[in-house]
């Protein structure tokens, strides 16, 4: 079952104006979708994690 | 998630005996109308429905539970049993009601796992779904119209996050945070102690910021709350002190004077806060600091020896100023290093402040030191004349509430009472709960962005200690853009809500100016106050449809009296709308609502539509139960349920009088 369009596009203009790689939305946007269809295990819930936090740069500010 | 609703089955209850089957040879109609005169039972059956979705009759007293017996009966229990589907898989609650004990057990039926359950055990994936704030939304009653337009309550915000799933990204959120704070429990290299005193310190941080945001809601709602008291006992003493005999004319003018004066305290503050924005009036220490530093920057040459442009030119230059020649070598630092010197929007800024320093301190003439001052001193006698004139009207007003008797004097009472609170709850919010963080806040603290800024901080110490530093930053990323898409999200969805919702409105009130302005905590309509009982209803409907549309989820709309109080033209519009936005409409009507709205609805359902008639078998209905069709009669020991459009139809007012 999909999230609301606009959960969708907010997540990936959040995305981009944090200046986060477009994969970060699409992991984000995966975990939701996943979650909103079926109840998640923590096993789950781990695996979604670890997939965002791969994609997440650290600029040198941060 | 698909849900929809298969049939339900009381005994024992003030409903009647009977089991009402919605689905019929598998399939549930997109609509099922069940007309049942006044008084056969419509809201307990919903009380029953409501209950059984959301496990609430558990906490049910002794009186609730009693209430729900047919009066006059004796029976020592009753029995209630619902039926859904969850994604075409069967789900069953049975509420047994003890009326001797007053207690209320379940029973939950799934095909799953779970099988028969002794109490309220829906699959957890549905549960969220079945809290009673989500169910008030699809079992609807006339109040939920009200409630998404009250400024107290925060229904219109908490359905667009039920039903667009907005809590998703919270729990996305809560689960990224828990698991850094699993990992940083493990032992590190560091100083397990300091780990143990930082994360003790974040648990007591976190604990009391949970606790203060719980404050600021409560301390919201109940400003709310208090203002619409406040403003219902205001109208109800003015309303009194016009009917007391009296001088009403010298009244209106203390009114009108306080009023005025009120109006001069605002521009007086207006006009010193603007000039309170001027450093240089402030105080004449820093009339003198701000000389002071002009004349500094003018003995330091700046900006002009300092800024970029300057080594940008001398790098054109062969000879450099000191006299030795400019080489290629030379002019590449020269260029490279001009960074490092002020650029034009500094120098720019630089000769700004020297400019308004000359202008405005050193060449001036208007003695302007004193303006503040003078500006203040106005404040006070004003504010002193606006407090005289509230003193005199107050004096006044209690004189004529003297005269207008006992009940008044006790709203004016309860006003002041009011007021006061309100006045506590809002320096609350403004001196502790929304001020500005201090050095010397600790973990005690009310405030929430104190308590926001300890807690970033103590984590990022943990994140030092326990060598999750990435972890920990890389937490905060993914909470930031959860947060943000929330809210952002949240934003879009009001536009386009506001924006569907008036679509349809155009339509459905089509004579009636009536529009949704605003959708903050509620539903702000334009011209709120003229909005009759209909409108409201009609705004309610449209809202909620147009969300249970939007959802990715699948609910039964479930109304009590959906058209009783709508006129029949907006009916029409409302019974079209209705089967195009929902998959399983289900209606308790009386007769009275046939017209306009039924037939609209026939339409509109394409003929995908079920009538059913129920009334009770009593004496007085002895002339309905001579007169019953042929085929489609389901007859219990209290009622009768009559299957068919054209009984539907014949079945007047009269008849439903004799239901009762």
């Amino acid at each position: 079952m999909p999230i609301d369009p606009e959960v969708r596009n907010a997540i990936v203009s959040v995305v981009r104006e944090l200046g986060q790689n477009e994969l970060v939305a699409n992991k984000l946007i995966a975990w939701l979708i996943d979650k909103s269809e079926r109840d998640l295990g923590q096993g789950d819930n781990m695996q979604h994690l670890d997939a965002v936090r791969t994609e997440i740069a650290l600029l040198k500010s941060e | 998630m698909k849900m929809k609703m298969i049939s339900w089955e009381s005994e024992g209850l003030r409903c009647p005996d009977i089991k009402v089957d919605l689905e019929l040879g598998g399939k549930c109609p997109r609509v099922f109308l069940i007309q049942m005169p006044n008084g056969t039972g419509k809201t307990t059956t919903l009380t029953m429905i409501h209950a059984a979705l959301t496990g609430e009759a558990v906490d049910w007293d002794f009186e609730k539970i009693n209430k729900l017996r047919r009066s006059g009966d004796s029976n020592q229990s009753g029995k209630f049993i619902l039926k859904l589907k969850i994604d075409d898989k069967p789900l069953t609650f049975e509420i047994q009601l003890d009326f001797v004990e007053g207690i209320a057990k379940y029973r939950t039926t799934t095909t799953g796992s779970g099988g028969v359950v002794p109490n309220w055990s829906p699959p957890t994936e549905i549960q969220r779904y079945l809290k009673q704030q989500f169910v008030y939304l699809f079992v609807f009653d006339g109040e939920l119209a009200q409630r998404l337009l009250d400024a107290e309550k925060s229904e219109a915000e908490n359905a667009i996050d039920a039903l667009c799933q907005l809590y998703l990204m919270d729990e996305v959120s809560s689960f990224s945070e828990w698991d850094w704070s699993r990992v940083t429990k493990k032992p590190g290299p560091k100083g397990q102690t300091g780990l143990n005193a930082a994360k003790l310190k974040e648990e007591v941080l976190d604990k009391q910021l949970k606790k203060v945001r719980r404050i600021r809601e409560g301390a919201v709602a109940e400003i709310a709350t208090l203002t619409k008291k406040m403003k219902e006992l205001d109208d109800a003493i003015g309303a009194k002190i016009k009917q007391i005999e009296g001088d009403q004319e010298k009244h209106q003018k203390l009114k009108d004077d306080e009023r005025e004066r009120e109006s001069i305290v605002d521009k007086d503050s207006l006009k010193l806060m603007m000039e309170i924005r001027k450093p240089h009036l402030l105080h004449p220490d820093l009339r003198e600091a701000l000389r002071t530093l002009k004349v500094k920057l003018d003995k330091a040459k700046l900006p002009e020896s300092s800024s970029r442009q300057f080594f940008t030119e001398l790098s054109q230059e062969p000879i450099c100023v000191c006299g030795r020649p400019i080489g290629e070598h030379e002019r590449k630092a020269i260029i490279e290093l001009a960074g490092k010197y002020l650029g034009e929007d500094i120098a720019g800024v630089l000769n700004a402040l020297k400019r308004d320093i000359d202008l405005h301190i050193t060449n001036d003439d208007n003695n302007s030191s004193t303006l503040v001052q003078t500006l203040a001193d106005d404040l006070k006698r004003d504010v002193n004349l606006w407090h005289q004139s509230r003193a005199t009207r107050e004096a006044h007003e209690s004189e004529l509430l003297r005269r207008g008797g006992e009940k008044v004097q006790e709203q004016r009472e309860s006003l002041l009472k009011y007021g006061s609170a309100k006045a506590d709850l809002e320096a609350l919010l403004e001196d502790e709960i929304d001020r500005l963080p201090t050095l010397t806040d600790d973990e005690k603290t009310q405030c929430i962005a104190s308590l926001d800024r300890q807690l970033r901080e103590i984590r990022a110490r943990i994140a030092e200690i326990s060598d999750t530093v990435e972890l920990r930053k890389k937490t905060d990323v993914i909470k930031e853009i959860l947060a943000r898409a929330k809210v952002v999200s949240r934003e879009s969805l009001r536009d386009v809500l506001i924006k569907e919702c008036n679509q349809r409105l155009e339509k459905v009130l089509s004579r009636d100016p009536v529009r949704i302005e605003n959708i903050s905590r509620s539903l702000v309509l334009r011209n709120q106050e003229g909005a009759s009982v209909g409108q409201t209803l009609a705004v309610g409907y449209t809202f909620i449809t147009s969300l249970l549309h939007r959802g990715q989820h699948n609910f039964p709309l479930i109304v009590d009296s959906p058209a009783n109080p709508i006129d029949n033209n907006v009916r029409r519009e409302i019974g079209a709308l209705i089967p195009e936005l929902c998959d399983q409409f289900v209606a308790f009507t009386i007769s009275s609502e046939r017209e306009g709205f039924v037939s609209a609805l026939e339409k509109s359902a394409h003929g995908d539509i079920r009538y059913v008639t129920m009334f009770r078998a009593t004496e007085g209905t002895k002339n309905l139960l001579k007169e019953m069709p042929s085929t489609g009669v389901l007859k219990s020991e209290n009622a009768v349920l009559i299957e068919g459009r054209d009984y539907f139809f014949k079945f007047d007012v009269d008849d439903e009088n004799e239901g009762r």
